[in-house]
């Protein structure tokens, strides 16, 4: 069975690229903003998720927390448009396991989604 | 009498009177900072050696030297501490806060000893040709070291300072930095003064030094506005000085005449008295005036218009470093944006070789291009729209849209300085405005707010309805802004963060205004600061511009 990745952005483009690079390989799911990527995560048996880090109701920040605090250990790579080092280390802190920075490169979101469920196993 | 005076004494009684001068100048400005206290404090500690040095120079009584010695070595016991704590204060350097800490604990325990023992002075007297000294014990020799390791510290970390910083400090910073070290170094070279008291026949040439401590820091006061010492009470206090000195002058010179017309013609003669004082008067303005210019020249940079000239080109200069920032934010927002759209275009013209047969893919192919490239027109369009200035081009908006949009735009500086903000909107929030203008006050605010929180903290934006008009407060936690500052946040250029320019909360009262609105602000140090933005709600703008006139009423509803 393809490991079941959740793709958590706002943007429809984004969704709909990240479905290019990952669908032929794996089994996708969507949520739209931080409470939907939360209650997701929470409920569904993901292998890996994609988060963006500007969503609304809740930033992808908010939900490594959250997500942290529930003890849930489903691997989460961040996805960006800021280009910031405070804002990658934030986030690995928090328990990214990477930070992906917009645009992305198609190899790019695969050998990191690839090396996360490697490590997973 | 003049005779009785030690000409030694005399310029050590002109820097001490200019150290206190400076020291009282300073204190003005108390408030703003620890940095003008310690100054100031450092100021006065600079008052009392020079100034006992030019009382017991003048003293014969072994009693009166050795007690005038003593007020005078408070100086070399309280400045190193003062010293170590000016610089590591102005330099930021935290973590050498121990060292003020050791040295003030020093200083309390030698002025103790100083003021309650004799180990400092035991009582003989040495004898130099410009005058009496007080032999020192040897606790002097304890404070020359610790003076000296005081000025070695300080000196290497402002060089350090200078080094590491001097490319990147604004125009400003960089200039008050370079006289502080000018200044802080002729002020270690009045160690000099320790020589006589080692039996080194050194005449007093410290107090020269404190003197030029005391110049520099006055000329870079006047001409670079170190310490916030502002333009018009300089000017103001250089002409009274100049005034009083001159017209000092005068009347000892009318005096003079009067005495000298009155010993020649040998009577008493008011008439006489009073043509020495028109033909002294006469040739006194011509002088004045030669003074006056040479004062301007040299601490002005020549007339009013040169210095009109001058305020005026720091004044573009600060307005281009204010709309630089407000670009590098509003750049940083849009790199954001055009990121997104970026990462659809660039997967799918990827994918496109490959799906090219694929109808499914054309047709998604061609509503994502669609949608992406408009919204980076959009984007486009937002930026020309910024660059725009001018009147507010008002229509009827939802004030919270317009919130939640800038909001959304700064989010990523919320992640950086984990900062979290909350709104909350109550009632109708309608109102008539530029949809630009009003996110150019809200960014302006929310950057402030953001700027004020160190690490951590919450801004609550609270938008309420409150019948004719909307008030929206904006309540971050950040430092606060101390009392007597917080009237002037709206003056142009006036700011109290060391990188900002003091435009932003101008712009914001200077567009308030224009949407018939007006602006408050409440503030507590080290509690945080709200800013309350009022606006008259949709119909109530339309009514007050009708008041107005119907014809500029219109014109702006209308534009």
């Amino acid at each position: 069975m393809a490991p079941r990745i959740l793709i958590a952005d706002d943007e429809e483009g984004i969704r709909e690229s990240l479905t290019l690079i990952l669908e032929n390989d794996y089994t996708l799911e969507y949520a739209v903003d931080g409470e939907a990527t939360l209650a997701e995560l929470s409920s569904g048996d993901y292998d890996v998720a994609l988060v963006d880090v500007k969503m609304p109701r809740m930033d992808g920040l908010e939900v490594l927390k959250r997500f942290k605090a529930m003890n849930i250990d489903t691997p989460v790579l961040i996805l960006t448009a800021y280009q910031s080092v405070e804002l990658a280390k934030e986030a690995v802190s928090l328990g990214a396991k990477d930070y992906l920075p917009k645009p992305f490169e198609r190899k790019q979101i695969l050998d990191a989604v690839k090396s996360v469920l490697k490590s997973a196993v | 009498m003049l005779q009785t005076i030690n000409p030694y004494s005399v310029v050590p009684f002109l820097t001490s009177f200019l150290s206190l001068s400076l020291g009282v100048l300073v204190c003005l400005k108390w408030k703003l900072s620890r940095e003008h206290q310690l100054f100031s404090w450092l100021c006065f500690a600079l008052f009392l050696w020079p100034f006992s040095l030019s009382v017991f120079l003048n003293l014969t009584d072994p009693r009166q030297i050795l007690e005038w010695a003593k007020y005078g070595h408070v100086t070399c016991t309280l400045a190193p501490a003062l010293y170590v704590d000016f610089t590591i204060t102005y330099l930021k350097k935290e973590n050498m806060r121990w060292a003020s800490n050791v040295y003030y604990v020093i200083a309390a325990l030698t002025l103790l000893t100083l003021l309650t023992t004799d180990l400092y002075f035991p009582g003989d007297l040495m004898s130099y040709p410009w005058g009496f000294y007080a032999a020192p014990g040897p606790l002097v020799y304890l404070d020359f070291a610790l003076g000296t390791m005081a000025c070695l510290l300080c000196y290497r970390e402002f060089i350090i300072a200078w080094r590491t910083q001097r490319t990147v400090l604004s125009a400003n910073e960089y200039n008050k930095l370079r006289y502080i070290i000018i200044a802080l170094t002729a002020f270690s070279f009045a160690m000099f003064d320790y020589l006589p008291k080692f039996n080194l026949p050194v005449p007093p040439i410290g107090s020269y030094f404190i003197g030029i401590f005391g110049v520099t820091t006055a000329y870079a006061m006047i001409k670079h506005q170190i310490l916030d010492i502002e333009i018009v009470l300089r000017r103001t206090a250089i002409y009274s000085v100049l005034v009083a000195l001159l017209t000092a002058i005068y009347l000892g010179l009318v005096l003079l005449g009067e005495k000298l017309f009155q010993g020649f013609f040998g009577y008493d003669s008011i008439v006489m008295s009073l043509v020495v004082g028109v033909a002294i008067a006469l040739g006194f303005t011509p002088l004045r005036d030669f003074v006056q210019r040479y004062m301007d020249r040299f601490f002005f940079k020549g007339t009013q218009a040169a210095l009109a000239e001058e305020n005026e080109m720091l004044r573009q200069e600060l307005v281009r470093s204010e709309k630089l920032k407000a670009v590098s934010t509003f750049a940083a927002g849009m790199a954001h944006e055009i990121k997104n759209p970026l990462a659809a275009i660039k997967t799918f013209a990827e994918f496109l070789p490959e799906k090219y047969d694929d109808p499914q893919f054309r047709t998604k192919f061609s509503r994502i291009m669609n949608d992406e490239v408009n919204r980076m027109n959009g984007i486009v369009h937002r930026l020309l729209e910024f660059s725009k200035p001018g009147r507010p081009d008002l229509e009827q908006v939802q004030i919270s849209k317009i919130l939640n949009e800038t909001i959304e735009f700064l989010q990523g500086r919320f992640i950086e300085r984990k900062v979290q903000i909350k709104t909350q909107v109550m009632g109708d929030d309608w109102v008539n405005a530029d949809k630009q203008q009003m996110k150019q006050v809200f960014l302006n605010i929310l950057l402030n707010s953001i700027d004020s929180i160190n690490d951590g903290g919450k801004i609550e934006v609270r938008l309420s309805d409150h019948g004719q008009e909307l008030s929206i407060s904006i309540a971050d936690s950040g430092s606060g802004i101390p009392r007597q500052e917080v009237n002037h946040v709206f003056d142009p250029f006036y700011t109290t963060k060391s990188n900002g320019t003091g435009l932003g909360l101008s712009v914001v009262e200077s567009i308030m205004r224009n949407h018939k609105g007006r602006v408050l602000i409440s503030s507590t140090t080290g509690q945080g600061t709200t800013v309350e933005l009022i606006l008259p709600k949709a119909i109530q703008l339309e009514m007050a511009m009708t008041e107005e006139g119907v014809v500029h009423g219109t014109k702006n509803l209308n534009r």
